[in-house]
């Protein structure tokens, strides 16, 4: 009986390895990189360090080019986020007031012919107030994230 | 984990769910409904997360609720499969019952008689009578029922007197409490292992767990995903973690059959630490035990509703395949 199993076995293991399936992780960009190279950027909100850290997440993560926060003629794309916290409060068992933020980020990316590419809004709550509003700038720089296919 | 979820429209006629752990942005399709705008009201993953740990806490409580300490225990100790001397389990546990209600001077009697148990019956108690059971209908020239170390020992003893009909106090059972299983706390299995997954031009694998009874286990497993290139190799990639809970309709001492749902969790750091992809999945596995503690197994899975990016069966060039994963493994139980 040992024998016998063992040998099924193995000579299914055998087959599994001969009839290895795919196993694909991909992203399809939410716009034309390809088309879309340079993009501008502009954050509406409370700070100014709002607009920085938004460049430097689609620096690093997006699928376009070039992010700049110069308005000229060689952009392709331009997004426009507007930043808007609210500011909130929750009682913990202990009787303790905690303050959290809600940070909601609307944004609209257009070409330069006017025409809507992509548009939505991410939101963030935190009991910190850079960190919520910076949540919520992470997921609009992972909208525009680099497509792949591995 | 934090999740919040909100409702999304894909760009395909689904139902798309963005939901975040942690931090972590992630989009799930469910691909077999079918929704023309943004769903009306926001659905929670968080409901379905703590939906899917009630239950395996449900199954889990009532798995040690109904233990049946011959079954659930350890297989070394008691085994319903493997037989004690001539007896099964189950008739072993008549047998002691019967000699329970017997009073010893009956017990001894009927032992020393021998194959002339008939008139044994006439000295025992009026319940006994009344039970009919296998002990007592074995009459005249069938062959006597098995009779086990303690109850030899007890034969062999030196039989007190006994003044005319009247039946000896009752003594200590000794002996035949000696030979009786002890009775064990209904206690759960583990069995640990190291899998790897037979995909292409990947390699996944890592450790595994699972934990349970005779009907249901929780399996746990995490893996390091690494991706083949001819100009690198393998490159690491990332990790997979999965929690599968399982109904187990075959388990005998050297084979287990599992079926079972759960969830992967593909986290692909090298592209972006907040890139996860997710899997609802169905599992199905087969555990051989070529030793008291050794095993292998082999598990085939399927994803019933995944994020979208994830392909199963799915290769680079987007030509599907088969989508079914195997993955085998060896297991070791204390």
């Amino acid at each position: 009986m040992n024998h016998c199993m063992t040998r099924l076995l193995i000579g299914f293991v055998v087959w599994l390895t001969v009839g290895c399936q795919p196993l694909t992780y991909s992203h399809e960009g939410v716009v034309d990189f390809d088309r879309y190279r340079t993009v501008f950027v502009e954050v509406s909100g409370e700070s100014p360090w709002f607009t920085d850290y938004l460049v430097a997440e689609l620096r690093e993560h997006s699928g376009f080019e070039s992010v700049t926060t110069q308005n000229d003629s060689t952009v392709d794309a331009f997004l426009s986020v507007s930043v808007e916290t609210e500011t909130g409060s929750t009682t913990d068992s202990d009787g303790n007031t905690i303050p959290n933020y809600t940070s909601v980020a609307p944004y609209v990316a257009h070409g330069s012919n006017e025409r809507v590419l992509c548009s939505g809004e991410e939101e963030d709550t935190s009991t910190d107030y850079e960190e919520s509003v910076e949540d919520a700038l992470d997921e609009v720089a992972l909208v525009f994230q680099a497509p792949y296919r591995i | 984990m934090r999740v919040t979820g909100s409702p999304h429209a894909l760009a395909s006629p689904s139902i798309g769910l963005r939901f975040q752990i942690g931090g972590t942005r992630n989009t799930l399709a469910l691909p077999l409904l079918k929704a023309d705008n943004a769903m009306s009201r926001p659905l929670r993953s968080r409901t379905w997360v703590h939906t899917c740990c009630l239950l395996a806490c449900l199954a889990l409580t009532s798995e040690l609720c109904t233990a049946n300490p011959f079954v659930l225990g350890s297989r070394d100790k008691q085994s319903p499969s493997r037989p004690v001397g001539n007896a099964s389990a189950n008739t072993r546990g008549t047998l002691n019952a019967n000699n329970a209600n017997r009073t010893p001077s009956a017990r001894t009697a009927e032992l020393r008689d021998g194959e002339q148990r008939s008139g044994v019956a006439a000295s025992t108690s009026t319940d006994d009578a009344a039970s009919g059971d296998a002990f007592h209908s074995n009459e005249g020239e069938q062959d006597p029922e098995p009779i086990g170390a303690g109850e030899l020992a007890l034969a062999q003893r030196p039989l007190p007197a006994n003044d005319g009909e009247q039946d000896l106090e009752p003594v200590a059972d000794i002996d035949l409490e000696s030979t009786e299983p002890a009775a064990t706390p209904p206690s759960l299995d583990i069995a640990l292992g190291m899998a790897w997954w037979f995909v292409q031009k990947k390699a996944i694998f890592g450790p595994s767990i699972r934990i349970g009874g005779r009907w249901v286990w929780v399996a746990a497993e995490t893996n390091l995903v690494t991706r083949y290139t001819p100009s690198f190799g393998h490159r690491l990639l990332g990790a997979s973690f999965g929690t599968y809970l399982e109904l187990s309709p075959l388990r005998t001492r050297q084979l287990e059959a599992h079926l079972g749902l759960g969830s992967d969790y593909h986290w692909l750091a090298a592209i972006n630490s907040e890139e996860w992809k997710f899997a609802f999945a169905a599992r199905a596995s087969l555990h051989g035990w070529l030793g008291k503690h050794v095993g292998v197994f082999v598990a085939g899975r399927g994803y019933l509703a995944k994020s979208k990016g994830l392909g199963l069966g799915l290769r680079d060039s987007g030509v599907s395949q088969f989508p079914l994963l195997f993955s085998a493994g060896v297991e070791w139980r204390p």
